[in-house]
């Protein structure tokens, strides 16, 4: 199992360096317009460039394709699409189930933003809002990632930036596109907890290993075993109990697109709607709701040319979504953790009639989802604007400006209600009598309206443009003024970004282009004076393949290659803003007078200011190649190298404690970060009408920690600097003490006395003594140095094929908590536990000792509990049929075709099938079986 | 149409060229100028440094310190409180490492001092009618200041106890300073500026408040302090460093010079106290409901809170919706003795049959034992009884804690209600006292002041509520363990026996032996008790101080670490 990834890894490699294409074979672009061959035009920062006169490193991919991936959240469509691009899975609760996205790895460390700056329709915007959107009202998404391409985003750039296009009308006549997809989403993997056979055993077990005398007799561990007595010997499931074997999962989508030379628009209206895992709650209780989570999406946007030189570009998009989740809170983490802690032998589900178990330990799960309320938000979201365009040819031919605003708005405000219910212990007394032991309380149902959440921002952009071929020489243009502030709920003033951008571009007979780039903007975060960056970058293209030389070499249709170099910040820093100032906090009341009756306000110092602050640098330098041959054969290779600077710091590892401030935080520190992107691919239309394609790509980003001023350490090998961020520093776990001879003989650990089948650590310093000096980078962060995918499909005659692969290497797990650490915290055991130390197991176990107590020696961080996060994931696959012509012409329709698809469905990992690589705890990780309809009219 | 967006985009442009679009429109959140301008935020600055004393109710990660100690278990085996009983600390990890806290407020002290001079009072000052708020105002300020520096006193007696000699710093530090420069003051440096701190706050400070103000710093609690830090100065373990094994820098954790001297000062400051009348202070009538008070003329100071039920939930047998919390040990219930002044004895076998009657009044008011009202029934702390073994999270040590509770919460309805945590009290300076007398003059020399030792500890133990007869010791070693007994009863769970038995250098015979507790068996009627063993303890002699903190070594490359780590 361990070697599969890899292999798959290596074959990924092989392959990719065998196939590519961008396009798919044949299928009509909804983007084309009829008319005369127009040149293929590629996403660049405000604007597009045609494909051959880009010099910046740029990946884009369509919404049709990501629309293969049947999910809730349209950040969960995008693994493996594009490369340079790292999207980690955030969970699958429907409503909760946003991915992190990163580009070109990561390259800063403490509270500064890690993510991209994000662009909705040319507009700047926030992945909150980008999760607000249907996969279905998407164009295309592109990532910009060197610094030719995000130095005019000046200190939002430097992170790389995704560029977020929605769909918009055509030259054409009407079309009306319908489709409905509906499929069962059940968890690919659930924790496997012991029954109470097995628990009371383990426990009995566990007391033995620490010389105490055993919880469960003979008698009791018999009633466990036959099941005779479910009252006072109950053995309950809590996952049958309170979780569905599958859901379901839908998805509604109406759109309509056309036009002609002066209006062209887009309409649609998007449902979906999946219920989660949680059983249903209504029918066996009236203090509760449902739970559900749907989403509408409405979208209008219209391109209207107002006279031969004015045009306006106007985009509406409106959410509303609905969720409810059964309990006391808006997710259901609670409940999912309580399933995870109740033993199956701590009481039944109920005791009798309306009476829930309990005790005073736990609550009842399902008690807790059933009986106690629960929580609703309805949340709305608006993305409006407006972009008017006057060609300015009166001046001078190909000069234009434009002006654009747009209004951002997400409000989201619950409903909920809540209360308390009673649970009932169980016992015998010493007449064999049943006793209950009420614990808590029955409390009526009481509302709570108070808790809304928004987010909103207002953006201005005037444009000035230029673009002009004379003869061999092709001059573009571009200057962007902008402002734009941001407003966010919990007493925070306006976020302020005001810039000025700029990008002109000169290319020679289509061979030679060159790029001069730069932002030049403001933040209000800043001390006067200190607030605005320029932030400049160039680049060079040389098109080889338009060489003269370069006309017999019929075999390469297209030979590029380019390199930049520049600037961008990173000015989402975190910490406390205007950190300028040195401020004072309130720290709370304290109490005087001789009955309590004074309340004094109470003010410390605050961190220390940092009176010089300023965001992140970084240069970044980018070389790549663009190559097509033998017409279907593609590749596309970028290396980079990003230099990070300015991070800001806590001074803590120099500043002694007894200086007594928190230490302030100073843009000192530094990152570097390297790596590459290559993707390759082949594309073909046989002779015989079978249309088929592959596509591999693999991409790394590897960083390196230049200056984080840490604190002096006794051991080198203590040390961050030098290393990767993220890096898990842990005891080395060595194998399991054999015996007592083996402890007395061993370095002491200071973490309590340990026994035979104890966790046993590397001396790192051989000092004798196992404690934190002997932590030792080991593994990796969990977040991934390499990305790659596989995409291939095949399409014969109406019949479609199509996969996307996705894997990720060089990462590394955490294994901590209830579903992996027996007992802890008066909680349950899984399977993992099964092949535990005994003195009989010695030699195959893989779990420590059984405890009942928090063990400070085996839950130590330690490389016990780190596991090979690699993993290889099916992420989609669908199998389609269109209806050939003639019928589908016969029903009145355009077009017809039918689907299934599977998302997510199988991983191939080191977890030995126990969990998600990626969703360790909580709400499982789902895999979506679907089958939809597509209708053109 | 062409001329608004002209307009739109010169706007935009001029809007780039103004820095001043970008000033934030207010301040949210108080700078320094501000705060130290106005008259309330200066108080407000003085009045936090009281945040800073501990609140012993909660004091590592959850637990009692007494769980840290051989008065009891805490409950949670997961809390950081059991590293100290299993020996899994360190210069890196400690779980009670109050190193930065103190030296934070520390720092906020020395900033108080150094900046509150600066209020603007120009409102009243210049106004010939508001001349007396004037005055008022002014004379606050000077007082704050002696507040300040007594506070900064405590805070270094609490650091001292724990780390022996640490750098005293009267001016706060600018982050340009060169730490390095910064070295461990000795052990009798350390000593003398508390004291002398203290003696000068004895002098400025009033020794009451009035209503509004009550529950601050007062002469009381200077002198308070002062006999605290004579006494542990007087101790075994800050006189002899012959437990540190050839220790480099024995100035750092011990003292030199006439140790009967020591105990002299220890127990004239201590008398000094005893004879302050404008204090009013003396013993309490209500020993159980003393600890959840603070205006008993018993305390001299409390770390005050408003009305919280926290401690209930967490200290509560199980049964009663609690988490059992800190349990006291058997270790601790076998110390008191019966109520007739002899000795428990398990070898007795009336003793061992009914281990609860007879006894000092004060086990009941500390400690709930099996088969007690609590509530509304019983406590069943026997196997299989609703607060005992086989109950998840029930006691291991077969008791629950009553001090300090309030025993007629109703948690499952949330209600709650007042805690303190008291810090000094008139008991703990008699009981300084006698310890101090006894060592320097015998148990019933008074050296013409008011009180022998004898007398001392024997007012402890006859207070109105308790009426226990007088001590049966002796000579001066019997009076040493009679004291050092009342101690441990008098003051359990008040965070002294962990230091107690440090500076008695005892730790290793009582925090370095198992922790008992009791199992208890229901027969019928009748309950049988068998003291069983509830863990091992660890306690070797590094511990008699706290390591330094790794990073503070680290940094400044200079200094000691204290024995034996």
């Amino acid at each position: 199992m361990k070697y599969i990834s890899p292999i798959i890894y290596l074959a990924s490699v092989s392959l990719m360096l065998s196939f590519h294409s961008p396009k798919l074979y044949g299928q009509e672009s909804e983007t084309a317009t009829p008319g005369e061959p127009q040149q293929q035009m590629q996403q660049v920062a405000y604007g597009s460039q045609p494909e051959w006169m880009v010099t910046s490193a740029v990946s884009t991919t369509e919404g049709r394709d990501m629309r293969k991936n049947f999910t809730t959240n349209v950040t969960n469509t995008l693994y493996g699409r594009l490369p340079g691009l790292t999207v980690s899975q955030g969970g699958f609760e429907p409503g909760k189930d946003g991915a992190t996205f990163n580009i070109r790895g990561i390259s800063t460390y403490g509270d500064a933003t890690r993510e991209p700056f994000v662009v909705i329709d040319g507009m700047p915007s926030t992945m909150t809002f980008l999760q607000q959107l249907s996969v279905n009202e998407i164009e295309s998404v592109s990532v910009l990632k060197d610094a030719a391409a995000t130095a005019i985003y000046g200190n939002r750039g430097a992170n790389g930036v995704l560029v977020v296009n929605t769909r918009r009308g055509t030259d054409s006549p009407l079309k009306v596109d319908f489709s409905v997809q509906f499929g069962f989403q059940s968890p690919t993997r659930l924790p496997d907890y012991l029954d109470s056979y097995q628990y009371a055993s383990l426990y009995n077990e566990a007391l033995a290993n620490e010389g105490r005398d055993p919880a469960y007799n003979a008698a009791a561990l018999e009633a466990y075993r036959t099941g005779s007595d479910p009252l006072l010997y109950p053995n309950v499931n809590w996952q049958d109990e309170l979780l569905r074997k599958a859901t379901p999962i839908a998805n509604y989508n109406v759109s309509a697109r056309g036009g002609g030379e002066n209006v062209r628009y887009f309409v649609l209206f998007d449902v979906v709607n999946n219920p989660g895992i949680l059983k249903k709650t209504e029918k066996v209780s009236d203090n509760t709701k449902n739970p559900q989570f749907t989403r509408y999406n409405f979208r209008t946007n219209v391109d209207v040319n107002l006279s031969r030189r004015l045009s306006a570009h106007i985009t509406v998009g409106g959410t509303v979504e609905d969720k409810t989740v059964p309990g006391k809170a808006d997710n259901t983490w609670d409940i999912m953790n309580l399933i995870s802690t109740v033993p199956p032998n701590a009481f039944p589900v109920f005791v009798a009639r309306d009476m829930f178990g309990g005790s005073s330990n736990y609550d009842n799960p399902l008690a807790n989802l059933t009986q106690t309320g629960y929580n609703s938000y309805n949340g709305r979201a608006a993305q409006a604007s407006v972009k008017v365009t006057e060609q300015l040819d009166m001046i001078t031919p190909g000069l234009s400006i434009s002006g654009a605003v747009s209004f951002n708005s997400y409000f989201k405000s619950f409903s909920n209600k809540y209360r308390d219910v009673a649970r009932y212990s169980i016992s015998r007394d010493d007449s064999g009598e049943v006793v209950y032991d009420k614990f808590g309380l029955d409390t009526s149902l009481e509302g709570s309206e108070s808790d809304s959440f928004q987010w909103r921002n207002m953006a201005v952009q005037g444009f000035l443009n230029y673009d002009r071929s004379f003869g061999r020489h092709d001059v573009g243009g571009m200057i962007v003024a902008n402002y734009d502030d941001y407003t966010i709920t919990g007493g925070n003033l306006p976020y302020k970004n005001i810039g000025l951008g700029g990008r002109f571009t000169y290319a020679w007979d289509r061979r030679y282009v060159a790029e001069f780039s730069f932002g030049y903007n403001g933040d209000d975060n800043y001390r006067k004076g200190r607030r605005f960056g320029f932030f400049p970058a160039g680049a060079l293209g040389w098109i080889v393949s338009n060489e003269g030389f370069m006309e017999g070499a019929t075999a390469v249709d297209l030979l590029k290659l380019r390199a930049s170099y520049g600037m961008a910040g990173n000015g989402e820093i975190g910490g406390t803003r205007y950190m300028y100032n040195q401020y004072y906090n309130w720290n709370g009341y304290y109490m005087l007078g001789s009955s309590n009756n004074s309340t004094m306000d109470t003010y410390t110092e605050a961190q220390l200011a940092n009176p010089n602050v300023t965001w992140e640098r970084e240069k970044q330098f980018n070389v790549g190649l663009e190559a097509v041959l033998f017409k279907g054969f593609s590749v596309s290779a970028d290396y980079f190298v990003k230099k990070r600077n300015h991070i800001l710091t806590s001074a803590s590892g120099y500043l002694p404690d007894f200086f007594g401030a928190d230490s302030p935080q100073l843009n000192i520190g530094k990152v570097d970060n390297k790596g590459f992107e290559i993707t390759a691919g082949y594309s073909t239309v046989s002779p015989t009408g079978v249309g088929w394609f592959a596509e591999a790509g693999v991409w790394s980003a590897r960083n390196k920690i230049i200056y984080n001023a840490e604190e002096p350490q006794l051991y080198d090998y203590l040390l961050g600097t030098g290393g990767r961020l993220d890096q898990p520093f842990m005891l080395q776990a060595i194998g399991f003490y054999r015996d007592q001879a083996d402890i007395d003989s061993s370095p002491v650990p200071i973490f309590g006395q340990v026994r035979p089948g104890d966790i046993k650590y590397k001396d790192q310093n051989g000092d004798g003594v196992i404690d934190q000096n002997d932590y030792y980078p080991i593994g990796h962060s969990q977040f991934p140095q390499i990305t790659y995918s596989l995409r291939g499909g095949v399409e014969y005659k109406g019949l479609d094929i199509e996969l996307l692969f996705q894997g990720a290497a060089k990462r590394s797990v955490y294994l901590e908590g209830k579903n992996y650490w027996a007992f802890q915290d008066n909680g349950k055991v899984t399977k993992f536990a099964l092949n535990r130390w005994t003195g009989q197991t010695a030699a195959s176990a893989n779990y420590p000792r059984l405890s009942t107590t928090g063990d400070q020696n085996n839950y130590q961080y330690s490389s016990f509990w780190q596991k090979n996060g690699n993993f290889l994931k099916l992420r989609s696959v669908e199998i389609g049929y269109t209806l050939p012509e003639r019928l589908a012409s016969k029903l009145r329709l355009d077009r017809l075709r039918v689907f299934v698809n599977g998302t997510n469905l199988f991983s191939i990992d080191a977890m030995g099938g126990y969990t998600d690589p990626e969703t360790i705890y909580g709400y499982p990780a789902m895999r979506t079986f679907s089958v939809g309809i597509s209708v053109h009219l | 149409m062409n001329k608004t967006i002209i307009y739109l985009f010169i706007a935009t442009g001029l809007l780039v060229s103004c820095d001043d679009t970008l000033d934030p429109e207010v301040i949210l959140t108080l700078t320094e100028e501000q705060v130290i301008k106005t008259y309330n935020n200066t108080e407000a600055r003085c009045t936090a440094l009281y945040t800073f004393l501990p609140n012993g109710l909660d004091a590592v990660d959850g637990a009692m310190m007494a769980a840290a100690s051989d008065e009891a278990e805490f409950t949670r085996e997961m809390s950081a409180v059991q590293k100290f009983n299993t020996g899994a600390w360190n210069a890196i990890d400690n779980p009670d490492n109050k190193w930065g806290h103190y030296f934070r407020a520390i720092r906020l002290s020395n900033l108080f001092l150094a900046k509150s001079d600066s209020v603007n009072l120009d409102f009243y000052r210049l106004d010939p009618a508001q001349q007396d708020q004037y005055e008022y105002r002014v004379a606050n300020i000077r007082r704050w200041k002696y507040e300040a520096r007594y506070l900064r006193a405590y805070f270094y007696f609490e650091l001292v106890k724990r780390y022996a000699g640490v750098p005293i710093l009267e001016n706060y530090l600018d982050i340009d300073d060169d730490f390095s420069a910064v070295g461990r003051n000795t052990l009798e440096e350390c000593v003398g500026f508390i004291v002398a701190e203290c003696d000068s706050a004895a002098r400025e400070l009033p020794a009451t408040y009035d209503d509004s103000q009550y529950g601050r710093a007062t002469r009381g609690a200077a002198m308070a302090l002062k006999s605290r830090t004579l006494l542990y100065a007087a101790s075994e373990l800050f006189n002899d460093a012959s437990w540190a094994g050839g220790y480099a820098h024995p100035e750092l954790v011990s003292l030199g010079g006439d140790r009967r001297q020591r105990w002299i000062d220890a127990a004239e400051a201590a008398h000094d106290l005893i004879e302050f009348g404008e204090g009013g202070y003396g013993l309490s009538d209500d020993y159980q409901g003393l600890f959840r008070s603070y205006n008993d003329r018993e305390i001299i100071l409390a770390r005050r809170d408003g009305n919280s039920n926290w401690f209930e939930r967490r200290n509560y047998p199980v049964g009663y919706e609690g988490e059992s919390g800190n349990t006291p040990s058997q270790n601790l219930v076998d110390a008191y003795q019966m109520a007739d002044g002899s000795d428990f004895d398990w070898a007795t076998a009336a003793h061992a049959a009914a281990p609860y009657t007879d006894r000092d009044p004060r086990l009941g008011y500390t400690v709930l034992v099996n088969n007690r009202r609590f509530k509304d029934r019983d406590t069943e702390v026997w196997s299989g009884g609703r607060d005992g073994r086989g109950v998840t999270n029930a006691t291991r040590t077969g008791y629950y804690l009553l001090k300090y509770v309030d025993p007629d919460l109703d948690i499952v309805q949330d209600y709650s209600s007042v805690h303190s945590w008291i810090i000094f009290r008139y008991g703990e300076i008699l009981l300084n006292y006698a310890e101090a007398m006894n060592e320097a003059f015998g148990p019933d020399d008074n050296n013409g002041w008011t009180m022998t030792a004898r007398e001392a500890v024997d007012a402890v133990r006859s207070r109105n509520g308790v009426g226990m007869p007088p001590v049966a010791a002796s000579t001066r070693e019997e009076m040493r363990g009679a004291i050092r007994r009342e101690r441990q009863v008098e003051l359990a769970f008040e965070d002294h026996r962990f230091w107690d038995v440090r500076r008695w250098m005892t730790a290793p015979q009582t925090l370095g032996v198992p922790l008992r507790g009791v199992n208890i068996t229901k027969r019928g009627g009748t309950y049988d008790y068998t003291v069983t063993e509830v863990e091992d303890r660890v306690f070797s002699e590094k511990m008699y101080f706290y390591p330094i903190p790794q990073k503070e070594l680290n940094i400044v490359g200079t200094w000691a670490q204290n024995p034996l780590w």
